[in-house]
């Protein structure tokens, strides 16, 4: 985390720290509470207990005493010598009285009290046996014994009596100094006790402003960071105030939005020449496909002069090559959505080869490798895996041209351990080790300027969603190797694939000049398109193939010839002034729907067939220009043979 | 149980400075009549001879607390001056049972272990978690005696004489339950006090008839009247004591020519053939100059108990109590002049009778 962030205790701790505070102070106030009242209240309850136990067993002796005392009194007073049952009465309380039958409780009582406890026992124990010396007296006849005896026995029962009133006002004295002791206990927890809720009041807040400052305010800022996010907002970013977790993933919040946004952009400029290439690609593919109809039309002609049939052919290839690389790179830039399915991925090397092979003449590159024509399908999507590839044969070239010739660029294609894999290989400078770890990180480029520093991050994720992966690997002495492999597909027989096995592309020349079939005899065609250059070499071919061919230069002259004609197949151009091709087939749905089946769509925009920017328009009945003839007569074929049984026959409208 | 009239309390402080390598000062308190004093000198002699490394400073204090007898309020002050030493670990004593009931809540309110010697009153069971006694308790004692009685003299008819304190009570339970238990009939219970008229007593107690045999739950002086003033007016009379009477020569001057009738329970007796014995009665009539006494021997052994427990454990009450209670559990047993000692509630009483033979204790032979 950047050091200008303040530092403080992590937000673990703070909750920690929290909890134990919040804790501690109800642990606190808990402990303070029994320890003071409880304490004072234990100590009421002890002595209560203590001094109830001493004063029931001195109270027991006591009684017992005095009954004992009455009798000998009793026994004095009567006129007859007293019965064994009463000597054994006065015996019995006699010892009853004179010793303890509990033991003392250990409980805290006053020093003086336990004193004078103590001394009133010695005392009833004094009685005790001058009660008995009482009785020996009165049994052995001594009658002026027992009465010196028993006037002893008044006085020492009045000695109880005093010492037992000293200990029961101690006693009282004690339960009082407790009672007082609970009382002020209780009024001081009372007012300790507001004072620990005021302090807990105010811990609350700062504990809420605490929680809010570091927990609540944070989230809410990510919270609404992720809520723009979520709604396309990449600007989006969230303040970062301190270095703690939620200021780290804050941190890595905006980290992400930058990435996110940086590669937006470059994603838009992508779009936008995508869009900018697909504008020109049409404005290219008009004179491509007039290049192309008049080269097949001479190559036609069987009176062609051979040197000039060997130029008509040169014309058309170079025609077919300019189409090939242009609908490659129409394609390459308007991905559109995803679209995953079997793919060869020798098809698709070959296709990044071609889109970038106007590089390896200017840069004097020669191009190598294996292409294994056993390879597996893989499970991807084709045009994602071209652009891994153009990315990896661009960074190659670009490396390439920082070193001396000859320059090698090595393309291979092999199954290893169960997967297929592609080597991309030049014999370069190399990646600087220092370079190596953040290779695949966002924005790390060796093109300083030039550079997005998105191209192999980029290309790592989009092998990456189809289960593969891109790495560097060691290359063979100097240079470069980077390596795609993809799991095979599980199942299903492989596309079809070239059988080369170069990598080199080759365009096709389609053998140009097959004799002349009127295959389209009594169909007849209406040609709507505002270029003349290709309605005329198209009219020609048409009707040199039997078509009975009108022409119109654009919809709303073609609604004029449809006010006459019937035709059994409208050939029209999407793009044309005035009513276009999109237009006039919804007046025809609207108007004549039947005639509106048997519209073909022309057009110059691959990405009329890519899915974005569709127009509203059945996709299987649009061609791409530059249409080569024979495709074109083989779909008016076809189209014929499904929208009007009975072959050039047709309906009536 | 004993009890000197004019008994001096006496706290022994055993004060042990750097015992055992530590540097507080430990004191035992030694609360007991003042005949028992020469005890504290003799566990001096003992600990002077442990090695050197275990040894410590050890210092002896009299303080002499009161004068007076062991009335209980004097006890009771007695151990409040006790438990304010400062460093007291504990206390052995008191002497008697009404002076160890009262003064436990004290000690034990303080947290300070009392360790009674010779104190039989069943009630300082209860008197608290830091009261330890080592004598057997008077139900042990009483039933021990009501056997003899029964067995050993075939006594059929008896008189009950006691103190009427909870040592004498405590007793004459004791032997009352037992008698009991064996059918012998009591002519008479008689309590009487330490200052009481012994011959009007005893002249009442035998017009209730003439028993086999006199039980004497009384100290030394007590025993000693009564059974002379009986055996005078009835001779042939037998006279079995409880413990608190075996003080000599007290009892057989007190007793004069009746002293041979009279029986005594002994918690020890010296066994000439054990070397802790011999070693310990040598000892002892080295330093106090007098063949020890059972209760002498009780005595040494709780102030060396104590001062072992100090030595190993460190001057520390909870630390000491833990260590006796842990005597016979996790600790092995004490062992001591009187034998092995635990305070397990399952551990068995040693008791012996003994007799007066020309005023010297011997044992008896068992009931």
């Amino acid at each position: 985390m950047p050091s200008r962030f303040r530092r403080g205790p992590s937000l673990r701790m703070l909750v920690v720290l929290l909890v134990l505070a919040a804790g501690m102070y109800a642990g606190a106030v808990t402990a303070f509470l029994t320890t003071r009242v409880g304490s004072a209240a234990f100590v009421l309850g002890e002595g209560t207990q203590a001094i109830i136990a001493l004063q029931d067993d001195l109270t027991r002796r006591h009684e017992a005493l005095e009954h004992a005392a009455a009798l000998v009194h009793a026994m004095q007073d009567a006129d007859h010598h007293p019965t064994e049952a009463e000597l054994n009465a006065v015996r019995e309380g006699a010892a009853i009285g004179g010793v303890r039958a509990q033991v003392q409780p250990f409980a805290s009582v006053p020093a003086e009290l336990r004193v004078a406890l103590a001394r009133t026992d010695e005392e009833m124990s004094h009685l005790g046996t001058t009660l008995a010396e009482v009785v020996a007296l009165v049994e052995l006849g001594r009658a002026t014994g027992a009465r010196r005896t028993t006037a002893r026995v008044d006085s020492l029962h009045r000695a109880v009596d005093a010492s037992l009133a000293e200990a029961t006002r101690l006693a009282g004295d004690d339960l009082i100094t407790r009672l007082e002791a609970l009382r002020r206990a209780t009024r001081r927890t009372l007012r300790d006790g507001v004072l620990l809720l005021a302090a807990g009041i105010l811990f609350l807040p700062l504990a809420l402003l605490v929680v809010r400052r570091r927990v609540w305010a944070p989230l809410i800022n990510l919270e609404d960071g992720l809520q723009r996010v979520s709604e396309g907002d990449l600007t989006a970013e969230v303040p970062v105030f301190r270095a703690d977790e939620l200021g780290r993933v804050a941190t890595h919040f905006n980290e992400m939005t930058r990435v996110l946004r940086d590669r937006a952009e470059e994603q838009g400029r992508f779009a936008a020449a995508g869009e900018l290439l697909a504008g020109v690609a049409h404005e290219v593919n008009n004179p491509l496909m007039a290049i192309t109809a008049h080269a097949e039309l001479r190559l036609g002609d069987p009176d062609l002069a051979p040197e000039q049939r060997v130029e008509m052919q040169s014309i058309l290839r170079q025609a077919q090559r300019a189409t090939k690389l242009l609908r490659g790179l129409l394609r390459f830039v308007r991905a559109g959505e995803r679209r995953t399915a079997h793919v060869n991925l020798n098809d698709v090397v070959r296709t990044a080869i071609d889109l970038v092979s106007y590089r390896f003449s200017v840069d004097e590159i020669s191009v190598e490798g294996h292409l294994d024509p056993n390879l597996p399908p893989v499970h991807g999507d084709a045009n994602r895996l071209e652009q891994v590839i153009v990315n990896l044969l661009s960074n190659a070239i670009d490396a390439l041209r920082g070193v001396r010739p000859p320059r090698r660029l090595t393309v291979d294609s092999y199954v290893e351990k169960g997967r297929a894999c592609v080597a991309v290989t030049d014999n370069g400078a190399g990646v600087a080790p220092e370079i190596v770890e953040r290779l695949f990180r966002p924005f790390a480029s060796t093109k300083g300027r030039r550079g997005t520093g998105l191209g192999l991050y980029i290309s790592r994720q989009l092998v990456r969603e189809v289960a593969g992966d891109l790495g560097l690997v060691p290359a063979p002495g100097r240079g470069a190797r980077f390596l795609v492999w993809l799991p095979v597909a599980p199942t299903a027989a492989p596309p079809p694939s070239s059988p080369r096995t170069s990598p080199v592309p080759a365009p096709s020349v389609e053998a140009a000049g097959a004799a002349t079939v009127l295959s389209l005899a009594g169909v007849r065609v209406l040609l709507v398109d505002d270029e003349e250059l290709i309605r005329r070499p198209m009219m020609r071919f048409l009707t040199k193939r039997g078509a009975e061919v009108t022409d119109a230069g654009d919809g709303l002259q073609a609604l004029e010839r449809l006010a006459t004609l019937e035709p059994h197949v409208i050939l029209v151009d999407l793009r044309m002034p005035r009513m276009d091709g999109v237009e006039f087939y919804a007046r025809l749905q609207a108007e004549r729907p039947v005639l509106a089946e048997r519209v073909l769509f022309l057009s110059g925009d691959i990405t009329q067939l890519a899915g974005r920017g569709l127009a509203p328009v059945p996709r299987e009945r649009v061609l791409v220009k530059p249409v080569e003839l024979a495709e074109l007569e083989r779909r008016i074929r076809e189209f014929v043979g499904e929208a009007v049984p009975g072959g050039g026959e047709g309906e009536r409208c | 149980m004993r009890h000197h009239p004019a008994a001096t309390g006496v706290a022994v402080l055993l004060a042990f400075g750097g015992c055992g390598g530590q540097s507080r000062p430990a004191v035992i308190g030694y609360a007991f009549p003042a005949w028992g004093s020469m005890t504290a000198r003799v566990a001096q002699e003992a600990i002077a001879e442990w090695p050197p490394s275990k040894r410590g400073v050890v210092r002896f204090e009299y303080e002499s607390l009161t004068v007076g007898g062991d009335r209980p309020d004097i006890e009771v002050l007695r151990a409040q001056r006790l438990a304010a030493i400062p460093g007291l670990v504990a206390v052995v004593g008191h002497g008697g049972s009404r002076g160890s009931l009262v003064a436990a809540p004290v000690y034990n309110e303080a947290g300070i272990v009392q360790l009674t010697p010779i104190s039989t009153s069943r009630l300082l069971h209860g008197a608290g978690p830091w009261t330890f006694m080592l004598a057997p308790d008077d139900s042990a004692e009483g039933a021990f005696i009501g056997a003899f009685a029964a067995g050993r003299l075939g006594a059929r008819r008896a008189t009950v004489f006691y103190v009427n304190d909870e040592y004498g009570a405590g007793l004459r339970d004791g032997v009352l339950s037992e008698f009991a238990r064996r059918g012998v009939a009591v002519l008479a219970v008689v309590q009487f006090a330490t200052n009481g008229d012994f011959a009007l007593l005893v002249d009442a107690a035998l017009r209730r008839g003439r028993p086999d045999v006199i039980i004497l739950a009384a100290r030394q002086r007590e025993a000693g009247l009564i059974a002379r003033l009986a055996q005078a007016r009835v001779p042939g009379l037998r006279f079995v004591a409880g413990d608190g009477a075996l003080v000599l020569p007290i009892l057989a001057d007190d007793a004069g020519p009746a002293a041979d009738s009279i029986y005594g329970v002994a918690f020890w007796l010296p066994d000439p053939g054990d070397s802790l014995d011999r070693a310990f009665v040598e000892h002892h009539r080295r330093v106090a100059g007098r063949d020890p006494l059972p209760a002498d021997a009780m005595s040494h052994d709780a102030l060396m108990l104590l001062a072992t427990a100090v030595r190993d454990v460190g001057p520390d009450r909870g630390a000491v109590r833990t260590y006796l209670r842990d005597l016979g559990n996790r600790r092995p047993p004490y062992r001591g002049v009187t034998g092995d000692i635990t305070f397990r509630a399952d551990r068995p009483a040693r008791l012996a009778m003994a007799r007066l033979r020309q005023g010297a204790l011997v044992r008896a032979e068992e009931p």
